[in-house]
């Protein structure tokens, strides 16, 4: 079930109204029922997935917490692997199976194992997953203690605002308040759905138009000049923050109605004066928990080796960043540019203080910025692309560009009116979040406070929105 | 000198700060400029500084200051 379609309206109005209408002893108990069934939808057989990785890190953090160090090590790395492979099987075997199947081609030795026939990459897995090891790792690192329900704890998993896609929530989180009342309070409600509104503007009226733009370059780029895939390039920016970042406003939104809050995932990225920046604002949620349960740890066993550890680990960890996001060599380069300039920022931190002391900081942090930005736009080129091929073969066609007559033709059939729809969308976008969020909380003044806001929100959201319901990007991850 | 004052002046050496007075509840969220690579540096520093070894681990496991304080009292005094 689609956040952007009609029957998700309908089960989330339903779930409002019953869950304020039961006791708060009930309320859990429905949520977890209602997530499952919410799951289930879209292919009952993976629930049990869901409710492997729940039952087994659930009861893997008790054995953790009762046992000896000795003893806990082996429950986590257990715990873990298990979890690991599931999702290894799923997403990366076909993968991995092919890649080794050429290797062994190239060598002439004879391969026989055959790839998972028609696997379908369970939704959400990679979020799941994440947030059971991260839950165990909490036990290990002794920053919280074991959940005492089982079905809290579920929920918390599965909670169905954002199962799908996120945000990672942490254990500290939305477990926490799960265990404490909620009360139906108007403010929350209007405060969650002017957020839900805006996530729809973004995704329905920015991000789905852009797509119909989009797609068609990244099936066939040959068909289209240098000039215009650069300029979609730059849309591409636009239509993944507006499709990700409308859905985890969905998401926030649809959580403070039920009078939860979960984390924000998302902080002005693009305007980033560096890439380590960027990651700090760009899918926070993602970010945090590679740093806290991967990064982190990686430079403190390698220790020893000074800052070397934390090139080796910026490295490790944003190759299986990229990976996250899926099975293809496009997504390990993408993790790769990101590794090798994030290095670089850190080694030439002090090299870089010293031109920022030398220039006229409006020079430095433009120029910062613009570097930033556009690295973003190739890297995303990556992250787009379907295929090495055809990511190699978009940037080959930005470096010719030239100057012909059928720049204008090209535009033209995309049509007028809706570029300048998507333009002036864009723009609005633009205004709002770069004036109402320099800090988040003023951005949340404005959906609480401003019915105008909200009204122009809504109109644009009718008269401009795309209604072939579009599957949101990140739940292919 | 004590421990605290020991660890106080290795927080004001790699954080360049020599006002930086270190407290039992503070976190990297209440010391400027506290990154992976400052966390990286501290934690080599106060190895540096009172002879011992801290593990993964056991860095993983601090939540505030006042455990790292603690840390360095138990392996200090086991020593």
């Amino acid at each position: 079930m689609l956040f952007n379609s009609f029957s998700f309206l309908v089960f989330f109005s339903l779930v409002v109204v019953l869950f304020f209408s039961i006791p708060f002893r009930f309320r859990n108990i429905f949520l977890l029922l209602a997530s499952y069934f919410f799951y289930m939808l879209w292919k009952p057989e993976y629930a049990i997935l869901l409710a492997f990785s729940t039952i087994s890190s659930y009861y893997t953090a008790i054995l953790i917490f009762r046992k000896t160090d000795a003893e806990k090590r082996k429950y986590l790395v257990a715990c873990i692997s298990l979890n690991l492979l599931i999702l290894f099987f799923f997403k990366y075997f076909n993968f991995f199976n092919s890649n080794v199947r050429t290797l062994f081609t190239l060598l002439h030795i004879d391969y026989k194992i055959p790839d998972i026939l028609a696997v379908i990459l369970p939704v959400g897995i990679s979020f799941y997953t994440f947030e059971t090891i991260s839950y165990v790792l909490d036990i290990y690192y002794e920053r919280r203690e074991p959940e005492n329900k089982l079905s809290t704890y579920a929920l918390y998993i599965s909670f169905f605002p954002k199962l799908l896609a996120g945000p990672i929530e942490k254990s500290t989180g939305l477990l926490v308040q799960l265990n404490q009342e909620t009360s139906f309070k108007q403010d929350r409600i209007i405060e969650g759905l002017r957020r839900m509104l805006w996530g729809f503007f973004k995704k329905v009226v920015i991000a789905d138009r852009l797509s119909v733009l989009i797609d068609p370059v990244y099936a066939h780029p040959s068909n289209y000049s240098g000039g215009y895939i650069l300029f979609c390039c730059y849309l591409f920016a636009f239509q993944i923050y507006c499709d990700f970042s409308g859905y985890t406003d969905i998401a926030i939104g649809a959580s403070k109605i039920l009078g939860y809050d979960i984390v924000e995932n998302f902080n002005q990225p693009y305007i980033s004066k560096n890439v380590g920046e960027f990651w700090r604002r760009w899918h926070l949620s993602l970010s945090n928990w590679l740093r806290d349960y991967l990064f982190t740890p990686i430079i403190f066993k390698r220790k020893d080796w000074g800052n070397s550890a934390l090139v080796y680990a910026t490295f490790i960890t944003f190759v299986l960043c990229g990976l996250w996001h899926g099975a293809r060599w496009t997504f390990v380069i993408f993790g790769l540019l990101q590794g090798i300039v994030i290095s670089f920022e850190l080694v030439s931190k002090k090299w870089r203080k010293g031109w920022s002391e030398k220039l006229p900081s409006w020079i430095y942090d433009n120029g910062s910025w613009i570097i930033t930005f556009h690295f973003v736009v190739l890297s995303f080129v990556f992250f787009r692309a379907d295929n090495t091929t055809i990511a190699f073969e978009i940037i080959n066609r930005i470096g010719h560009i030239g100057f012909n007559s059928n720049y204008l033709l090209e535009f033209s059939k995309f049509g007028i009116f809706s570029l300048i729809i998507l333009l002036s969308s864009i723009f609005f976008l633009l205004f709002v979040e770069r004036k109402f969020t320099p800090t988040l909380s003023k951005f949340n003044q404005l959906i609480r406070g401003n019915y105008l806001f909200s009204f122009i929100t809504l109109t644009l959201v009718i008269v401009l929105g795309y209604f072939h319901p579009q599957i949101f990007i990140y739940f292919n991850f | 000198m004590t421990n605290q004052e020991r660890l106080n002046k290795v927080f004001a050496k790699v954080f360049d700060n020599t006002n930086l007075t270190i407290e039992p509840h503070m976190t990297a969220n209440d010391v400027d400029g506290w990154d992976s690579m400052s966390h990286l540096n501290l934690i080599i520093s106060v190895e540096k500084e009172f002879s011992i070894k801290i593990t993964g681990a056991e860095v993983m496991r601090l939540k505030n200051i006042g455990d790292l304080i603690n840390l360095v009292e138990m392996k200090t005094s086991t020593k």
